[in-house]
């Protein structure tokens, strides 16, 4: 198969968010699960530089709220969990990954058989 | 714990050093937030070499973490363009054009006073005499000394005035556009 490891790496970038906001919205999180889940899928490919960084932003925009909590095996640890504009935003983007995901089939479903 | 490890420690270190620019309370969370993954990681069966790896180097994730924590959140983004709209309205009201006005004439008097130095300067050294006309101010080499200490005077206020009016003015463009778009 051609080399598309560049074009991935913007894709997902663009996706990281989503997938994070998408995550936390089941239950509050702290760092390190975030990135073990989030490497549960290789296509993400999102390791701790990305992630740690992107939790700040995140709460530097409101999206997302944070609290410590006393771990029994370590340190305490912060938690992340939506806040409203977090909320909202995860509900736009629901809506704009699905119209996003059928425009871009249209485009390529012609060529699927061929490879 | 995670301290008493010297690579974890040493990595800590540099990292915190990474943060300088960022608040203290905010630095301080974010370098706990590490040990603490750190700490996890390290329970969950990883090596330190391996997690300090998954890390990348600490310049690099202080840099990234300090980049992310200096943006401006939305509340004081808010606050600073109604600072903006304010001090745009304040730029355009009366006192501020009087203001205007004033240095604008200070350096239309100065202009003026600055070319008539020249003339005293000129006439007396035209008349061949160095003695001054007005009455009053008899002392030798009058004219000559009246007219460059005019020219002197008048220089230093078209050249101040014309500094103060133009970093006022390219400051009421300045915030204008910044508040407009």
């Amino acid at each position: 198969m051609q080399d598309t490891s560049e074009w991935n790496s913007q894709v997902r970038r663009g996706v990281l968010e989503l997938c994070i906001l998408g995550l936390i919205e089941q239950g509050p999180c702290y760092g390190y699960q975030i990135v073990t889940r989030l490497a549960e899928s290789p296509q993400l490919a999102a390791g701790e530089g990305t992630i740690y960084p992107l939790m700040r932003r995140l709460k530097k925009d409101g999206w997302v709220e944070t609290f410590w909590q006393e771990s029994a095996a370590g340190p305490p640890r912060q938690y992340y969990q939506l806040a409203e504009p977090g909320r909202r935003a995860l509900a736009a983007m629901r809506s704009e990954w699905g119209a996003l995901v059928s425009a871009v089939n249209t485009f390529i479903e012609g060529g699927k058989d061929h490879d | 714990m995670t301290e008493q490890n010297p690579a974890v420690k040493r990595y800590l270190e540099e990292f915190r050093k990474g943060l300088v620019k960022v608040e203290p309370a905010d630095r301080d969370e974010i370098v706990r937030e590490i040990e603490s993954h750190i700490a996890d990681a390290l329970n969950a069966g990883q090596s330190v070499a391996a997690v300090l790896e998954r890390l990348g180097s600490a310049d690099r994730l202080a840099r990234a973490m300090a980049a992310a924590s200096l943006l401006e959140s939305p509340g004081r983004k808010r606050l600073r363009r109604w600072l903006d709209i304010a001090s745009l309205v304040a730029l355009y009201s009366l006192p501020s054009l009087l203001m205007v006005g004033f240095f604008g004439l200070l350096m239309v008097v100065g202009t003026v006073g600055f070319f008539a130095g020249f003339a005293a300067l000129g006439m007396s050294l035209f008349r061949g005499t160095l003695s001054t006309d007005v009455p009053g101010f008899q002392f030798p080499g009058g004219a000559y000394i009246v007219g460059v200490l005019m020219i002197l005077l008048f220089a230093g206020m078209v050249i101040g005035s014309n500094k103060i009016l133009g970093r006022y003015l390219f400051y009421v463009i300045r915030i204008s556009r910044k508040v407009l778009g």
